[in-house]
């Protein structure tokens, strides 16, 4: 398929708000997972890690 | 070979570590590969015009929501029968991204059905059981998520995640074939849905004991 220019691409064939809605709302979304999942990575080993330390407290 | 060795947390934690990364790289691929195919190879549709290119991403998220959510209940379902701890932890590490991708399926869906049906919405079958999907995803991390103790947050998960062959919509099939299917599915989904609340019910009433 051959757009002929980038504002032919953008412009999705008068369909833009409809393709563009879908597709960067899904990219959002996924980069959003991404991102929360490497924060609840980082929180629970930090937690871990709290923990540990507080157990060693203990004895 | 152990089949139960990496069931234990320890020991699938560092494996999981490693594979995440080169199924991410997968991933990645694929991505780039689809999105190039679907936006540079594939012809105008002669009916829908360059619309039709969200089902690129409209098909692959409804296929995963309901994909997940059969793998999220396997897991869930082997929790049950084999009390491991990891089972639970595969379904509430999945709830979330399935009840992403099915509501991606209805936000797409929707803005395909703008621009091709004229509307966003139809309480059609298929579309209302999508949107009964996103609840039960929700259902079940709420109910996860108002259980203090995890390995009883997981069995009253399971418990609830058990699947119910209803609740998929597909588009096989003529249209009377389909509505005829679809509405035997609601059905069950909706006598199941009772019969969840009353094992919930019950569950409830233990946990006050």
């Amino acid at each position: 398929m051959n757009w002929g220019s980038l504002d032919n691409f953008l412009a999705m064939g008068g369909y833009a708000f409809y393709v563009w809605g879908s597709y960067l709302v899904t990219l959002g979304l996924l980069v959003a997972e991404i991102v929360l999942l490497a924060l609840r990575k980082r929180s629970a080993l930090a937690r871990l890690r709290l923990q540990g330390t507080a157990a060693q407290g203990d004895r | 070979m152990n089949w139960f060795k990496y069931s234990s947390p320890q020991s699938f934690f560092p494996l999981a570590g490693k594979l995440a990364l080169w199924f991410g790289a997968l991933a990645a691929i694929a991505c780039a590969a689809g999105l190039y195919i679907g936006f540079f190879v594939a012809p105008t549709d002669a009916q829908q015009g360059e619309a039709y290119r969200i089902i690129f991403i409209h098909v692959p998220a409804a296929w995963m929501s309901m994909f997940l959510y059969l793998v999220m209940a396997f897991w869930a379902g082997l929790g049950l029968a084999f009390n491991t701890r990891l089972s639970g932890m595969m379904a509430s590490a999945i709830a979330p991204t399935g009840a992403l991708f099915t509501f991606l399926a209805l936000w797409t869906g929707s803005l395909w059905g703008k621009p091709t049906w004229g509307t966003w919405w139809v309480w059609d079958a298929r579309l209302t059981s999508e949107l009964i999907l996103l609840f039960l995803y929700f259902g079940f991390m709420a109910l996860q998520a108002a259980i203090d103790d995890p390995r009883r947050a997981d069995k009253a998960g399971a418990v609830l995640a058990q699947p119910r062959p209803c609740q998929g919509p597909d588009h096989g099939g003529d249209d009377a074939d389909r509505n005829g299917r679809d509405g035997i599915r609601l059905l069950v989904l909706q006598h199941r849905s009772r019969t969840d609340a009353g094992a919930l019910h019950h569950a409830r009433a233990r946990t006050r004991k």
